[in-house]
């Protein structure tokens, strides 16, 4: 594996701000889920989104080294923050 | 108004919402189109057998007051054909936190007038997002 296929560049979209960033895909994806979760006001939040990829919810406990293989992402790959309606 | 104007265009582009506000008299009326891809209206039947039905088509108007922040957003659906019709016949059925047979109907959702003003009279509105509202109610319809 060369120095660059160890990171990936992700877009994570939200309901706040959209962030893009650079990850070492031997990171989980939890990793990625707690950065975007600033865009959207916090760790208090955790449980009202989840972690997105064509509308399917991602196992936070897998690297993203296994999605990269599983789903072929790449640079520039578009995650989505998707908030859990909360009907009380 | 800056809050209607932050609608991210992403998910607006994605679920086909064609956001559209009308400035009246006293307030302004947002319109959002959605449309119910549930598995009940138009989704998925691959792995149920089910038949697929036509998928259903809403317009909701969001009302904003200039007490909007706090007391929430004025929600009703309207004809989607007649955007000057309301009616609780315009309202999906059977839908999670859709009150339609509530007078008036409501949502109860964070940033609906029916969530602040009516069923929680307690929780602050001021903290509510438009676009997480909107990704709810979507969410709510696909469901």
């Amino acid at each position: 594996m060369t120095q660059k296929d160890q990171f990936i560049n992700l877009k994570v979209v939200t309901t706040g701000q959209d962030l893009e960033e650079r990850y070492n895909v031997q990171e989980p994806l939890q990793v990625v889920f707690n950065r975007s979760l600033q865009a959207v006001g916090g760790g208090a939040n955790r449980d009202q989104f989840t972690l997105e990829y064509q509308d399917q919810p991602l196992d936070l406990s897998k690297r993203i080294s296994d999605y990269v293989q599983q789903f072929g992402w790449k640079d520039g790959t578009v995650l989505e923050l998707v908030p859990r309606p909360e009907v009380i | 108004m800056a809050e209607i104007r932050s609608i991210r265009p992403h998910w607006a582009a994605k679920y086909e919402w064609s956001p559209e506000a009308k400035e009246r008299n006293c307030w302004i009326d947002l319109y959002i189109h959605f449309t119910q891809r549930s598995k009940k209206a138009g989704g998925s039947s691959e792995k149920t057998g089910d038949s697929p039905e036509k998928p259903k088509r809403f317009v909701l108007r969001l009302r904003y007051k200039s007490d909007f922040e706090t007391a929430g957003r004025l929600e009703a659906f309207v004809n989607p054909d007649n955007l000057e019709e309301e009616g609780s016949q315009y309202w999906p059925s059977g839908v999670t936190g859709f009150n339609s047979t509530n007078s008036p109907p409501t949502i109860c959702l964070e940033g609906t007038w029916g969530f602040h003003s009516f069923h929680h009279k307690d929780r602050d509105g001021r903290r509510a997002n438009l676009n997480k509202l909107l990704m709810e109610i979507q969410k709510c319809l696909n469901k």
